[in-house]
């Protein structure tokens, strides 16, 4: 496709197509920022705001802004680094991510991101919530909860053939939760269980079938290398 | 009840993008959303269960259990409860036999709080079952219950107690307990409705208008501001030939309440502005999205459309076929940001949408569409008649126009000012007889907190630009414990949920507050403070980006309020 736009990040000039997001056209050339709510080709969901990017003085989400001519992206700046580190610190504290007891260790992009940001403590209490697990309301995956980070990806990327959503939202403000949809559960396949597995962030939707331990704890994907990063 | 869920649907459309109507309609008639009529209506509308309570779990009057046959909303704004809001609790409770936020054990009573139903000047106020009963003081309150309990009619104690929100009705002067004190062009009465109408279809072409409009340098009146030509310049522009004009009247600001005069006292105009953006951008269609706290205005609304269909203005006869009607919220602050707006009227829960996409290209259904504020459709008409130059010569350089302003709080003369832009807080103090004033609140809970030091800014644009709440707090008040706590209240309830940042940080915030009634300020919380702050401006709409907001300016310029830890004295070497 012509690469059309001509916009610079960080000071460099790139060139792209249209109708790519600020994060699809970094990554294409080299720059990571990082996301958790992200989903390639859907725009309209950026809650988790970690991607927040300055571009033309003003904060906008990377993932959800699409590439116009002439942009002036910052991705890195201390302020902005500072953010990101807030909220994975946020996220951390609003939920129950005790990574020695979770499966996803070593798949967790939250935890991949804790890693990469340095994070040794955070600076919001911690809530320990107890919003419960869910083992019934599916055969093939459960749902632990207080695991949650609301990113929504699920609910996106996982439909029936005529677009309906598996998973639901229910309720609002910190009550929010996103729940499996149990009338749906006749026709959720296991491959759809596989994805939404492979879809959550974090180790809140886990199959029944397996117990992820295929690839032992220590040579998972993050464990070998940092996320963002290419093959050491 | 699969008949009565057939003939509502029957009445309403098999629709998803109907379901608030629907939902409505229901619980009507079965006083709550129960777990048989989701069940039923999943199978009418062919969606699951789920999906209904994904939207109904949103909404604020949208119930998923039963809440009592008489339902009280008990207004718990900062005005209401610095206007006797206790007191009125305790007669409630006492007279309705139950605590607040419960049932009575008969069932007959539920009291419940709710954040601002738009009553401001006539604190303290509550709706029973939507009707709204204000200026309330003990007798008045154990009156009214009793009347209830004595069997009378809902109807006929609010025709009662309320006449002047009762007797809504075309070509009577409003007898509106709501004060108006200043008018200017939009409130005086120089202008007869309609007249406009008639140089539409004789001299002016829809570019005349969206010149006019943008000439007139009107911005728009909800709060943000932005130009009304460019935006109805850029629906004009878009290609799909199906548009729409929707007028926002979900006046959930607290501390506001001109839309709700305006829409009692002059709807005809309001409408008529409508009409001609309509005519301006192409559209054929024009929904008036109303609170739901404002419901008991909608039967006079309508005779007030009806009206205008008659002469037709609007309505399959008219001459443009531009037609009106009104939809009922459900409830929740954040709707009152347009795409949140968009995504409620088509019945989905009123999630902001993302920036990238602009109403005026992809709005109502996915269709071009103008979005603006009750006040800046009701004064187009005039702008069409005297011309943009006349518009111009109200206010500052870069402010146009005046603006329409709700002022509650401690002064003499509460009520409606229509002022210019330009005007300082001294002088709407002078104006409103306010006396030892310690805080002036501008634009709401999301606005601005300011010390008498401050009294010296102005109303515009380029300084305190505002939608029109104006809350007036003297040396009595506790800032902390009347404004700033409730304000984090406000903005917890009312949070859709979906940034990480407006869903989990405001509750920390409330912690460090609450901590602040009763022990110093730490440094390294003032620091939270700040830094929480930055954190909620990557918010994606307006309302979690100014959730700090009082808070903030509490901390910087209130610090005789309440004590700061000192840091020790640091010596250079």
């Amino acid at each position: 496709m012509q690469k059309n736009i001509s916009l610079s990040i960080n000071g460099n000039k790139i060139s792209t197509t249209k109708s790519k997001t600020i994060v699809e056209a970094a990554e294409d050339n080299g720059i990571y920022i990082p996301t958790l709510c992200f989903l390639k080709g859907k725009l309209d969901h950026s809650n988790c705001r970690i991607c927040t990017v300055k571009v033309d003085g003003y904060h906008k989400p990377a993932c959800s802004t699409l590439v116009a001519d002439n942009m002036d992206v910052i991705t890195n700046s201390d302020e902005l680094e500072e953010l990101r580190k807030y909220i994975i610190e946020l996220l951390f504290s609003t939920g129950n991510h005790i990574c020695a007891v979770c499966q996803k260790s070593g798949d967790c992009e939250l935890q991949a991101l804790a890693y990469k940001y340095k994070l040794l403590f955070s600076r919001f209490e911690h809530l320990y919530p107890n919003k419960g697990i869910d083992t019934t309301s599916s055969d093939k995956i459960i749902m632990d909860k207080s695991r949650c980070i609301l990113c929504q990806r699920c609910i996106q990327a996982i439909k029936d053939k005529d677009g309906n959503p598996f998973f639901v939202l229910q309720g609002r403000s910190n009550a929010l939760e996103v729940v499996f949809d149990k009338e749906m559960n006749d026709i959720f396949t296991q491959e759809d269980a596989i994805e939404a597995v492979k879809q959550c962030p974090v180790g809140c939707i886990l199959s029944k079938e397996s117990a992820a331990f295929e690839t032992p704890i220590g040579r998972r994907q993050f464990d070998k290398t940092e996320i963002g990063n290419k093959e050491v | 009840m699969k008949t009565t869920i057939s003939s509502i649907i029957d009445k309403t459309g098999n629709d998803r993008h109907k379901l608030l109507n629907i939902l409505h309609l229901l619980q009507l008639e079965y006083g709550y959303i129960t777990e048989d009529v989701i069940e039923a209506l999943s199978e009418e509308l062919n969606i699951t269960k789920s999906q209904i309570l994904q939207v109904t779990s949103f909404y604020h009057y949208l119930y998923d259990e039963f809440k009592g046959r008489i339902v009280i909303h008990v207004n718990r704004s900062i005005i209401a409860l610095i206007s006797g809001y206790a007191d009125i609790v305790k007669t409630l409770e006492k007279e309705c036999s139950c605590k607040m936020e419960t049932i009575s054990e008969d069932g007959e009573f539920g009291l419940w709080n709710t954040s601002c139903i738009g009553m401001s000047d006539q604190e303290p106020a509550i709706l029973i079952n939507g009707f709204p009963f204000t200026d309330l003081n003990t007798s008045k309150t154990k009156e009214i219950i009793s009347k209830i309990k004595n069997g009378k009619s809902l109807e006929s104690i609010f025709e009662e107690y309320e006449p002047d929100k009762y007797k809504l009705s075309i070509g009577e002067q409003s007898v509106d307990k709501t004060k108006t004190y200043i008018k200017g062009p939009l409130l005086d009465d120089e202008y007869t409705p309609f007249t406009s109408i008639e140089l539409l279809q004789t001299k002016i072409s829809p570019q005349n208008i969206l010149d006019i409009v943008y000439e007139s340098g009107l911005q728009g009146r909800g709060g943000a501001g932005f130009s009304v030509g460019r935006k109805w310049k850029a629906a004009a522009q878009a290609k799909n030939k199906k548009k729409y004009v929707i007028c926002n009247a979900d006046e959930g600001e607290p501390g506001t309440f001109k839309d709700r005069v305006l829409l009692s006292e002059k709807p005809e105009v309001v409408f008529e502005g409508m009409l001609i953006s309509a005519y301006a951008i192409g559209a054929h269609k024009g929904i008036v999205y109303l609170r739901k706290e404002y419901e008991y205005m909608k039967v006079y609304l309508e005779k007030v459309l009806q009206d205008m269909r008659d002469k037709e203005f609007i309505g399959p006869n008219s001459i443009f076929g531009f037609e009106i009607r009104i939809q009922i919220g459900a409830g929740a602050y954040v709707c009152g940001e347009a795409s949140a707006l968009l995504e409620s009227m088509e019945g989905k829960r009123g999630e902001p949408r993302e920036k990238y996409m602009q109403p005026t290209e992809y709005g109502y259904l996915g269709k071009p569409t103008i979005v603006n504020n009750v006040e800046s459709f009701a004064i187009v008409p005039s702008i069409i008649y005297h011309g943009s130059k006349w518009y111009k010569h109200y206010g500052t350089d870069f402010s146009a126009g005046t603006k329409v302003l709700s002022i509650a709080g401690d002064c003499a003369k509460p009520g409606i000012y229509e002022l210019p832009w330009g005007i300082s807080i001294n002088t709407l103090l002078k104006l409103t007889y306010a006396k030892n004033t310690k805080a002036v609140i501008v634009g709401g809970m999301s606005g601005h907190l300011l010390p008498p030091e401050e009294f010296d800014r102005v109303i515009c644009y380029s300084d305190l630009s505002t939608g029109g709440a104006i809350m007036i707090l003297n040396n009595e008040r506790n800032l902390l414990k009347d404004v700033v706590l409730p304000s984090l209240d406000f903005f917890i309830d009312e949070s859709c949920g979906s940034c990480s940042t407006c869903r989990n940080v405001p509750g920390y915030l409330r912690e460090i507050a609450r901590d602040m009634e009763y022990h110093k300020l730490s440094h390294s919380n003032y620091i939270k403070i700040i830094e929480w702050g930055k954190l909620l401006s990557i918010s994606r709409c307006g309302l979690g980006k100014s959730v700090a907001s009082l808070l903030i300016d509490f901390i910087h310029k209130f610090t005789h309020d309440y004590e700061i830890e000192t840091l020790p004295e640091i010596k250079s070497d």
